[in-house]
């Protein structure tokens, strides 16, 4: 699967100058970028839709009709799996009777927690390694892109499972990672394979900033490393972080989804969902023409990475704005 | 994805046991996982031999207890024209029991000798004990020309299946396909009507059901969900049979270790359990009248007593024993002793939405009784080759697909089949029942030839085991045959019900006139071999070795045995 | 240039050696060949001089040495061609290996043609007029591309191209699953074809949105370049500046995407060939995995780990001869 962690559009970029806006506007680089931001009309508003959709999900007891696991009404009166949209159940129920839509906020809440926690957890380890490669060099930065040039080349789902099965079988990680079909164990086995594409990133800005005469002059001036890093390398890759931060949420709720789709995913027994079991129990729901199961889940699915995507696109412009500054 | 489903069986082409099933398997992935139906664990040897201590083994120290003489019909042949002869069942013997990694040696293990009567079409099989079940023993041959070493022939068939007793031979075979064609020399009246057979594989049942109303399949043999009804209910070509046949659902308490080795909170928890809310939301809306299954582990029939498991939801007389017994609610609202509540795992393999779904409605019924359930999955092939076999779970649910004989009784709750070291952790005795009583009933029921006196002992036997609260039967699960009226006719849904499933495929007709016949598979051997771990599925016994291997005894649709057109004549067994 | 690439061919061999030593180390402790064994074998299990011997047979030994030593045992069988045989059925893994790479080369091969020209004739499209409309569209289009996994893609086109298809108009378009219609037997190049569309279509879609975007980038970074303008300067006509000068350039940085991205068509391959039922790698990798298979398990992990390098190996000599400005030494 691909996924947009994994491929960040590198391309050979010998002269990229975030500075070039300042030449001809004088406005500080944030606020430039905040303006390119909102002139993305796409990321604007798919920032719009997305913090509409976080509001609705963080506030589920509320914007939801019935618990997670709640049955629109017990079985005893009447049949209750399987119903088209009415108003009892506006997106219709699934094969236990349960309302459709409470169990789309509630499924997104696990994936979008899932994906937060990860690319979070990406991104710190990500920024680390790759910002201590791209400042250090040497072997530290050959064995980063070596291990990583693999990983990366190698069939996310194949990586995962077999990770998966490795932090399984061994009986000290099951200790701290818990169950494997557990929310916990995918963050875990997740942000282990989420990190090295933010690392590259990063590794890649840092790279490029150490050159810049500003960090050269700090460095003649007697900084040390640490203060490089802290006070001039860091802040200048702010953008860069934001950017894989928002890829990497999106990378993660795709590839819940996927080992869920394949069994892999959180345990459906104990009434939870997510996303990706939501699609999962959709394919179950295709033959017999239960569109609402099909349609539900698969266009809020498509629509949140979306809004994801788009924002990632326009931050990346906002960061970098090459591309931006061709296009006039 | 068919990948992971590995269906599961401990039913051998030459012997036949129970089958643990998970089923119904959604597999989305996964399936692999997604798997489906699955053993759990096949070797019951070890106990057989150890039975030799009870009462039941007469005849011990090579004295024959019973002896059976087969005769084999003179026109009966393979299909290569020779005939078929003693040889070839002293070989099936002689593979069962030496090959190396065969599967079951079940009642193989109490054969003295397997030799040759007066002609080489008469066969005399000497038992030292009396072996009741014996109409599963021989019930597919293995062809001695076919293979080099009767004593190891776990090298063979790899690819290819190279004789048949039965009206189809097998063309050929891969991962994509297998083909059918006649088999020229057979003898039978029933010759085969279609000029070819095809069984493809289909990943899961929705890709299974898609192909059917695609015409790319005319046949197919899911576990029925009320999905399966609505997905071909706008097709009037496709036609729906359901029949009841040997598959069964239940729960179980594994009870040798866990909250459930206190027998007083197992009956409890037994007896908190809504099973009539349980038919309404998960079962009912499977099929029309669905009733829940009483007899115990077994399924309607001879042996089945139909009072046995009824009205067991008693809530208040729960509390009341709990209470009675020193336990009480703690804050949590659990039920608890010496201020601790126990966790209850439930197992099931994740990936079946079915199963899933009555974990999903179950549990908060079960917390807002005071029992502390959690759901505790796996994969199939981890429930049901590692988990069950290990005792390591406190309440399983899967579905078993039982054999006409009831002898699979005594290999899932005697008390010398439960895993231990000593038996190598052997045993399918996967709830860790020990009652001796009902252990001696079903041994006792095993070496009992008359029918009535065995179905007596039985019953006995399964009345204990609701006393000991080692299962709640809950349904009788419907077998289903869908198939395209426009492409295949003849009696396609006569033998739905039977052991062997679609076995009489070589009676269809071809309606559309395509000269084929295709059957959707949702599982798919790895290899062909009879004996060995290939062999270790449902869908390997229908697709591979009932339509090639004719034994003594055919299964029938009614849960019986009848005699195969191999024979000239009812064995004659005698107990001496 | 022949120095340059001896050694990275060079690099190349240890790289392996090591990456396959660590892909032995992580299946051994994913699929615990041992248990998958014994699982598969419940009599053999049961006697521990067996056990032994297979433990013996394949190099089975716990800890790390037992690792080490394990992997040189594979690593001669592997390359003598003694492989082990598989934990399920016990049959050669290679038979089974071949007929899935091939079937799976067929399709990914497709798949990327299809995948790869629609996606750069997209990117081309777009970056010619930027910032109009069409671009707009062409970069939508590939992020709602990207956000359509090929899980979702699959089941769709499977309901509307078979099922729906076939209630509408009696018969299917396109078949649901499998690589040939039921009994048929042998090569059928136009049969073939009709049974790959669909899983080539859902593969197709990430590849497509992907190179569009790749395309669109790198063709514009060129016709903003110093060197493109003067020589539009010079009075060369846009035509000959695109096709002569800018296309070439572009395609630099793309051969070597191309190159690197064989992990994410694979990806896409084994998502498609699951849902429908086509017997390739994916399908292989899934069933072995799901039996904890190792000896089937292992040379699947080294055909794609070693492509995977290779194609790495390739984007490096393949971006160092297109683009002159890359020293050699």
């Amino acid at each position: 699967m691909r996924d947009a962690i994994s491929d960040p559009i590198e391309l050979p970029d010998p002269q990229s100058d975030a500075s070039i806006g300042v030449l001809k506007q004088s406005m500080s680089p944030k606020k430039m970028a905040l303006k390119r931001f909102v002139n993305h009309r796409a990321a604007l508003l798919s920032t719009i839709v997305l913090v509409m959709i976080i509001i609705f999900v963080a506030a589920a007891p509320i914007t939801t009709r019935y618990g997670v696991n709640e049955t629109i009404f017990p079985a005893s009166d009447g049949p209750n799996q399987n119903l088209a949209p009415f108003n009892l159940a506006w997106f219709g129920t699934d094969g236990n009777g349960r309302d459709l839509y409470s169990r789309i906020i509630y499924g997104a809440q696990i994936s979008m927690l899932i994906g937060l926690f990860t690319a979070i957890g990406s991104v710190l380890l990500g920024t680390l390694v790759g910002g201590l490669a791209g400042y250090k060099g040497g072997w530290l930065d050959d064995i980063l892109m070596r291990v990583t040039d693999i990983f990366l080349a190698l069939p996310l789902l194949v990586v995962l499972v077999i990770v998966r099965g490795m932090l399984k079988n061994v009986s000290w990680v099951s200790t701290i990672m818990g169950d494997p079909n557990s929310v916990r164990f995918l963050v875990i086995l997740l942000t282990i394979i989420g990190w090295m594409g933010v690392a590259r990133l990063i590794r890649g800005q840092v790279k490029q900033l150490k050159e810049r005469e500003f960090v050269e002059a700090a460095r003649a001036l007697g900084a040390t490393s640490k203060r490089i890093m802290f006070r001039h390398l860091l802040p200048n890759s702010v953008g860069q972080i934001m950017v894989a931060l928002t890829f990497a949420v999106v990378g993660a709720i795709a590839a819940e989804a996927t080992l869920s789709f394949f069994g892999y995913g959180p345990d459906a027994g104990s009434g939870m969902t997510s996303l990706g079991l939501l699609i999962r129990d959709s394919k179950r729901a295709v033959p017999p023409g239960y569109w609402w199961l099909v349609v539900f889940p698969g266009v809020f699915f498509i629509i949140l990475s979306l809004c994801i995507n788009f924002i990632g696109d326009g931050l990346r412009d906002a960061v970098d704005p090459k591309m931006q500054q061709d296009l006039k | 994805m068919r990948t992971s489903k590995g269906s599961k069986i401990a039913a051998l082409a030459v012997g036949l046991s129970l089958i643990v099933a998970a089923c119904g398997d959604d597999k989305d992935a996964s399936s692999t996982t997604a798997g489906s139906e699955t053993t759990a664990g096949s070797e019951t040897t070890a106990g057989s031999e150890t039975t030799a201590g009870s009462e039941t083994t007469a005849g011990e120290g090579g004295e024959a207890a019973m002896r059976i003489t087969y005769d084999i019909a003179e026109e009966a042949v393979w299909d290569d024209g020779s005939p078929i002869t003693a040889d070839d069942f002293i070989c099936t013997y002689e593979a069962v029991m030496n090959t190396v990694g065969s599967l079951s040696t079940v009642g193989y293990d109490q054969i003295l000798t397997v030799a040759a009567g007066e002609s080489e079409k008469q066969v005399v099989v000497e038992f030292k004990t009396v072996y009741a079940p014996y109409r599963g023993l021989f019930s597919g041959l293995v062809k001695k020309a076919a293979v080099a070493d009767c004593n190891d022939i776990s090298g063979d068939f790899q690819t290819e299946f190279t004789f048949s007793n039965r009206p189809y031979k097998l063309e050929s075979w891969d991962e994509t396909q297998a083909i059918f064609v006649p088999n020229e020399n057979y003898w039978g009246e029933d010759k085969a009507v279609t000029s070819k057979v095809v069984i493809v594989p289909k990943a899961d049942q929705e890709t299974e059901i898609a192909s059917l109303l695609a015409s790319e399949v005319d046949f197919i043999y899911p576990q029925y969900s009320p999905e399966t009804a609505d997905a071909v209910a706008g097709d009037a070509n496709v036609k729906v049979s359901i029949q009841f046949g040997g598959d069964y659902e239940g729960l179980y308490f594994q009870q040798q270790e866990g909250p459930f080795a206190d027998p007083i909170f197992r009956q409890a928890f037994a007896q908190s359990i809504d099973v009539d809310s349980i038919m309404e939301q998960i079962y009912s809306p499977i099929v029309e009248g669905a009733e829940q299954l009483t007899c115990g582990p077994i399924v309607p029939g001879r042996f089945c007593d139909e009072t046995t498991v009824q009205d067991t939801y008693d809530p208040e007389g729960a509390a009341a024993l709990l209470e009675e017994n020193g336990w009480a609610k703690d804050g949590s609202g659990f039920w608890a002793k010496d201020g601790e509540a126990p966790e209850i795992r439930w197992m099931i393999n994740t990936g079946n939405t079915r199963r899933e779904g009555a974990q999903a409605f179950l549990i908060p019924l079960m917390q807002a009784a005071g029992f502390n359930v959690v759901a505790d999955n796996c994969e199939a092939e981890c429930v049901f080759q590692q988990r069950l076999p290990s005792l390591d779970y406190d309440l399983g649910m899967y579905i078993s697909t039982a054999p006409p004989d009831p002898q699979y009784l005594t290999s899932s709750f005697a008390c010398d089949q439960i895993p231990t070291e000593e038996n190598n952790f052997a045993g399918q005795n996967s709830q860790g029942w020990c009652n001796q009583e009902a252990t001696d009933l079903l041994y006792k029921a095993d070496a009992t030839v008359d029918l009535d006196e065995r179905a007596g002992y039985i019953k006995d036997a399964i009345k204990l085991m609701r006393e000991d609260w080692v299962m709640l039967p809950t349904f009788q699960f419907p077998k289903s045959g869908l198939y395209r009226t426009d492409k295949v006719g003849g009696p396609v849904e006569d033998e739905l019900n039977n052991y062997a499933a679609f076995n009489n495929f070589h009676q269809w007709t071809d309606v559309d006139g395509d000269g084929q016949i295709v059957i959707g598979a949702e599982q798919w051997p790895g290899c062909l071999n009879p004996i060995t771990e290939c062999a270790n599925s449902s869908w390997y016994v229908w697709t591979i070795s009932f339509p090639l291997q004719m034994g003594v005894y055919d299964t029938t649709n009614d849960g019986d045995y009848k005699l195969t057109p191999m024979m000239a004549s009812e064995p004659v067994v005698e107990t001496l | 240039m022949l120095r340059f690439i001896v050694r990275r061919l060079l690099w190349a061999i240890p790289t392996l050696f090591i990456v396959t030593f660590v892909v032995y180390c992580a299946l051994r402790l994913a699929t615990n060949p041992l248990a998958s064994y014994a699982r598969a074998n419940p009599r053999i299990a049961k006697q521990p001089e067996k056990m032994a011997q297979y433990i013996e047979e394949n190099g089975l030994w716990p800890g790390i040495t037992g690792y080490i030593r394990g992997y040189f045992l594979w690593l001669r069988g592997f390359l003598t061609g003694n492989w082990q045989v598989s934990i399920k059925g016990s049959r050669p893994v290679w038979p089974n290996l071949k007929d899935a790479l091939i079937n799976t080369l067929r399709l990914g091969i497709m798949a990327s043609i299809v995948g790869i020209s629609i996606g750069l004739a997209l990117g081309i499209f777009a970056a010619l007029k930027p910032g109009r409309l069409r671009d707009t569209a062409v970069n939508t289009g590939a992020l709602i591309g990207f956000s359509i996994q090929p899980f979702i893609s699959a089941v769709l086109l499977q309901l509307f191209f078979a099922v729906q298809w076939a209630k509408w108009f009696g018969e299917p378009l396109l078949p649901t699953s499998g690589m040939y219609p039921p009994g048929h037997t042998g090569f059928d190049p136009v049969l073939m074809l009709k049974y790959m569309i669909l899983p080539v279509i859902v593969v197709s879609i990430q590849t497509v949105a992907a190179y569009s975007r790749y395309m669109r980038a790198s063709l514009l970074d060129v016709l903003n370049s110093d060197y493109l303008r003067t020589a539009r300067s010079k009075g060369i006509s846009e035509r000959r500046v695109l096709v002569k000068h800018a296309l070439r350039n572009a395609m630099v940085p793309i051969v070597t995407l191309a190159a690197l991205d064989v992990g994410a068509i694979v990806g896409g391959l084994i998502i498609s060939e699951a849902i429908f039922e086509y017997p390739g790698m994916g399908m292989f990798f899934l069933t072995a995995e799901s039996n904890g298979d190792f000896p089937e398990l292992m040379p699947w992990m080294v055909i794609v780990t070693s492509s995977v390098i290779l194609f790495n190996l390739l984007a490096d000599l393949a971006y160092a001869w297109l683009d002159p400005r890359i020293r050699l030494d």
